[in-house]
């Protein structure tokens, strides 16, 4: 009986050391290039570190100037101003046309791809120079619409209008969403339209009605993923806009990258990062928190 | 489906093995070169395309003269140069040999990053000893930590000529004033019917330009900047140079906003795309803009009188890292650049007025080409007709405060902003920059 | 209902619920169709103005050229001097095929140990797991630049490709380790009693049955470091290591007389991998974006 329980026991500790053994590869990376990072990153936001290796502490110098320097309340404005308008965008998009392809359709599998196709290359620095020159003074788009005899602009240069080539550029890469959106479409069962439709419910009603609610958790995290996504945008600013004109598009990204590896303010760029994280926390929680009034779960069904 | 999933497994272990070598061969090879004598250097500067093309036809006599070298190039446009540096030397990665400056903007390296020239078989003698001294004295050591690249005025203003022919505008003459060239550029609008606007608004954020290096003097005289004296005089200057350029933008004289903030220094310049019929840029950028315009370029020195003229300083310098593990190979990379006249006449003109006087000498003997023609011309005229002031002080702000005034600008050229607050922002922007 | 059908009334209702329905159809396909070509023709029109001469390129906004120019190609191919386009090509696909094997070894190795075993702590594991995966990066940024400029790798691929041998993906992880928990237990246990060890059974039971996730997650992580433009910017200085992205940007930026053509050439020519592997592999695609939600 005693050795039984000893030799279960090693067994048991022998499959801890097992499972520890698989994990230690992600372990020591979480700790080596996530976890250390964190920390260092909380002292050196308390630090002027500027990559001389003298350097003091200077308390919450800089996190107060990240929350009353103006470019910093800039670049959080632009960043806010940038989710508001794309994440919306992009999700209406991406649900109007996941619509329009669920109701069995011919030719889906195209469709379907002409529509990720952006969302593959999207991200990347060859669409982002694209982007510049096609809407440019002397682009493409000004060359379009000069055939239908309108007169177009600097649609980058000026800036009322440079953020919205990048909410455009960010709304053209609805694929991923719609997808997503259209797996979960298809798991509505299509005997709740039909009823409905015996009712009498228009299509826009049923939509809100029926597709909606049934889909909303999939909208929730849709809309978290394109948030935080939204807070993070840094390569078509740097490219297509360089955080100008009049830093319209001074993301906050852009002004940690600047702070840090342009103006070598390594400390405040750490402070500006929390920030940054901070925000994105707390916008996630408000979503998490608002979306016990309109996500729907299917609790009862399980 | 016993097999597929064998054939998997083995490519997957293949693919391991494969990706695996390179990075352990890579380390390998690397330390094996070293001790074959077989050396690589990085080498970096900034530019543009033509800049590029000589470099490169530069080192590759370089390397076929001495085969157990390997220069590497590193180069960029000028946007993000200095800061790129910067980043390089705080992690000891700077290049073995690189271009760069010593004062204004300049002065946020290191200066332990440059070995001392001095220190290596490196000939002197071609070189202007005022120039040395200069970079001698911005070492507090007096190490002597570059060779300097050019020994030129910096800057001269453009003018498309081609445009001014059509037009049939008469071409302004060296000794021409602001006011004058404020009378030419409304000109070139009239007659144009308003297609082209007379000068690229160096008040609009550009980087580079007689106005635009005030903001490069605000930045340097940054000490001057928070006296009381020299902040109202300061305010004062940019409040009146504000308002002359604003007039110039209303009339159409220069280029609206949405111009200047595209103006770049290649083929988005406005005078390569006939926006501007004038712009303000280094002497040495003459021959990079005539190469991307089928239009005949020249250049003279810019309008005197309203602002400060030109300065000639030590100006920028080729130098070699402190932290090279073959600084012997360095210097003879820096010697060959500077010194050698095959070298010399490859470069030309590419960065002004060589500094080097056997370079110059052999260049006129050779019979100047027309974009070097253009340089010596505007630079003998300016030397021998205007007062030359050295080039003061630094700020090692200088990066942050300017991008932080462009941005005030573009808002004051886009109509957004009073002149009155701009100034003030900028003001508040140097003082929180501790200058 | 039958019955109905015969009655004019039922005729005529049935006739005319399948013309309408006809009738949407053909608008949906209408609109779809337009709509689809608005999103694609940037894209189209980039790879034919490849073709076309460079006054040619932004003043016509059709898609075919008039004057076809064969040269934009070869021209981007060498239009940065000292390098050729193969050299940045094969930085690229040496970073993303590292970080692809690295991705694959680590995750599904912390996968299998997260899906299959118990041990203390691993709920615990589990929510860190879960944390990291919605923390942005861009957030470690500088305190990760100081870290491998210690560990004196700046100017090399290592700080772009190690950290995916040490699960810094942890999405592909969360990825790897539903999948497994859908493969049936009894599994395990029939192989363990047949006295097969626990790596064993990971490599030659699990591991073939795990190879569509396995493939989603090498598919992900091939799209995201091949485009990954900051992590290059950061920490990779010399032209010779620079990945495509930093090349198109090299040569927009120091290429004063931009040959346009010869750009959207080099732009093509790195997004073709991207576009060819999902046409190659689009189930895998499509599948992982839709059971995990990931960010195309």
């Amino acid at each position: 009986m005693n050795t039984a329980q000893t030799l279960q026991r090693r067994r048991r500790w022998a499959e801890f050391g097992t499972a520890y053994g698989f994990l230690s590869l992600w372990l020591i990376g979480l700790f080596v290039f996530t976890v250390w990072p964190f920390a260092h990153s909380i002292y050196l936001a308390f630090t002027n570190y500027s990559f001389d290796p003298q350097y003091e502490y200077v308390g919450f110098a800089n996190f107060r100037r990240a929350v009353t320097d103006s470019l910093s309340l800039k670049s959080m404005d632009v960043t806010a101003r940038f989710a508001i308008f794309s994440v919306p965008l992009r999700l209406a998009v991406a649900l109007f046309v996941a619509v329009l392809l669920n109701k069995g359709i011919k030719g889906l599998g195209v469709y379907r791809t002409i529509y990720y196709i952006p969302s593959l290359v999207g991200s990347g620095v060859a669409v982002a120079i694209m982007w510049r020159r096609v809407f440019g003074r002397r682009g493409l788009f000004n060359n379009v619409i000069g055939l239908f005899g309108a007169s177009g602009q600097d649609w980058i240069a000026n800036p009322d209008t440079a953020r919205l080539m990048l909410v455009l550029l960010s709304a053209w890469q609805f694929g991923s969403s719609m997808l997503i959106f259209l797996a979960a479409l298809k798991q509505v069962p299509n005997e709740m339209y039909e009823s409905a439709e015996i009712d009498g419910a228009g299509v826009v009603r049923q939509f809100f009605r029926i597709t909606v609610p049934l889909i909303s958790p999939v909208i929730f995290f849709n809309l978290t993923m394109n948030i935080i996504n939204a807070f993070r945008v840094f390569t078509q600013a740097k490219i297509i806009t360089n955080g100008g004109p009049m830093n319209e598009t001074m993301f906050m990204v852009l002004n940690i990258y600047n702070q840090a590896f342009r103006f070598g303010n390594m400390g405040y760029a750490s402070a500006l990062s929390w920030v940054l994280l901070l925000i994105i926390g707390a916008v996630t929680a408000v979503n998490f928190v608002g979306s016990k009034y309109w996500v729907y779960y299917e609790t009862k069904a399980r | 489906m016993i097999r597929s999933h064998w054939t998997f497994r083995v490519a997957l272990a293949v693919i391991l093995v494969l990706l695996a070598a390179p990075i352990f061969g890579a380390g390998r090879s690397e330390k094996a070169a070293a001790t074959d004598e077989q050396i690589t250097l990085r080498f970096s500067w900034w530019g543009g395309e033509t800049r590029h093309n000589a470099y490169q036809d530069m080192l590759e006599l370089f390397m076929e003269r001495n085969p157990n070298i390997r220069v590497e190039a590193e180069f960029s446009g000028w946007d993000g140069y200095i800061d790129r540096l910067r980043t390089q030397m705080a992690a000891n990665n700077q290049p073995d040999v690189f271009v760069a400056g010593h004062d204004g903007p300049w002065q946020v390296l290191p200066l332990g990053a440059r070995a001392d020239i001095r220190d290596f078989d490196i000939d002197l003698s071609a070189f202007n000893d005022v120039q040395l001294d200069e970079i001698t004295s911005y070492d507090p050591a007096g190490r002597l930590t570059g060779i300097p690249v050019s020994e030129s005025v910096r800057a001269g203003y453009l003018i498309n000529a081609t445009l001014f022919d059509e037009l049939g505008i008469e071409l302004p003459k060296s000794d021409w004033t602001w006011e004058d060239m404020a009378e030419i550029a409304q000109l070139v609008y009239d007659r144009s019917g308003g297609t082209v606007h007379g000068v690229l608004d160096e008040s609009a954020g550009i980087s580079y330009g007689s106005f635009g290096r005030r903001s490069w003097d605000l930045a340097a005289h940054g000490a001057a900047i928070s006296g009381p004296d020299g902040l109202t005089q300061t305010a004062e200057q940019l409040r009146d140079t504000y308002r002359w350029w604003g007039a110039l933008r209303d009339s159409g004289a220069a280029t609206s906003a949405e111009i200047s903030v595209q103006a770049d220094d290649g083929a988005n310049s406005p005078i390569v795309t006939r926006d501007a019929a004038m712009m303000s840029t280094a002497l040495g950028s003459y021959s990079r803009f005539q190469a991307n315009t089928p239009d005949d370029l020249k250049m003279i020195a810019p309008p005197d009188g309203r602002y400060p003229s030109d300065e000639i300083g030590a100006g920028i310098s080729t130098q070699i890292s402190s932290q090279s593990r073959h600084p012997q190979a360095a210097a003879a990379l820096v010697s060959f650049l500077r010194n050698d006249l095959d070298a010399g006449l490859i470069f030309g003109t590419e960065n002004g007025i060589p500094a080097n006087r056997h370079f110059r000498e052999a260049l006129i003997e050779q019979g100047l080409d027309a974009g070097s023609q253009v340089q010596f011309d505007v630079h003998n005229w300016v030397v021998a007709n205007r007062e030359v002031v050295s080039f003061v002080g630094p700020h090692e702000a200088h990066s942050e405060f300017s991008s932080l005034q462009r941005a005030e600008e573009q808002a004051l050229a886009f109509g957004r902003q009073s002149i009155e607050r701009t100034v003030e922002k900028i003001i508040e922007h140097a003082r929180n920059l501790g200058m | 209902m039958k019955k109905n059908t015969r009655t004019g009334v039922g005729f005529l209702r049935a006739a005319r619920s399948r013309i309408r329905a006809r009738a949407s159809a053909a608008v949906r396909h209408i609109f779809l169709a337009g709509f689809g070509v608005m999103m694609v023709y940037p894209l189209v029109w980039l790879v034919f103005s490849t073709f076309k001469p460079n006054v040619e390129v932004f003043s016509s906004p059709g898609i075919l050229p008039e004057n076809w120019v064969f040269t934009h190609w070869s021209e981007g191919w060498s239009a940065i001097r000292g390098h050729t386009f193969g050299r940045f090509f094969l930085n690229s696909m040496m970073i993303s095929a590292l970080a692809i094997v690295g991705t694959v070894l680590s995750c599904s190795l912390a996968a299998y140990a997260f899906s299959r075993f118990r041990f203390p702590l691993k709920k615990m594991w589990f929510a860190v797991l879960l944390v990291t995966m919605m923390l942005p990066e861009q957030v470690l940024m500088v305190p990760r630049y100081i870290l491998f400029m210690n560990l004196g790798w700046i100017d090399n691929f290592a700080p772009l490709t190690v950290p995916h041998f040490f699960g810094a993906s942890a999405f592909f992880i969360f990825l790897i380790t539903q999948f497994i928990r859908g493969i049936p237990y009894d599994l395990d246990e029939s192989s363990f009693i047949d006295g097969c060890s626990r790596v064993r059974f990971l490599w030659s039971i699990l591991l073939p049955l795990m190879r569509p996730a396995l493939f989603t997650a090498a598919l992900f992580t091939f799209m995201w470091t091949w485009q990954d433009f900051m992590g290059p910017l950061i920490y990779i200085t010399s032209v010779r290591l620079y990945p495509m992205p930093l090349a198109l940007n090299l040569f927009l930026d120091a290429q004063a007389a931009v040959n346009w053509g010869a750009l959207h050439a080099m732009m093509t020519f790195s997004i073709a991998p991207i576009i060819a592997l999902f046409f190659v592999a689009q189930r895998y695609f499509v599948e992982g974006i839709v059971t995990t939600g990931i960010k195309g």
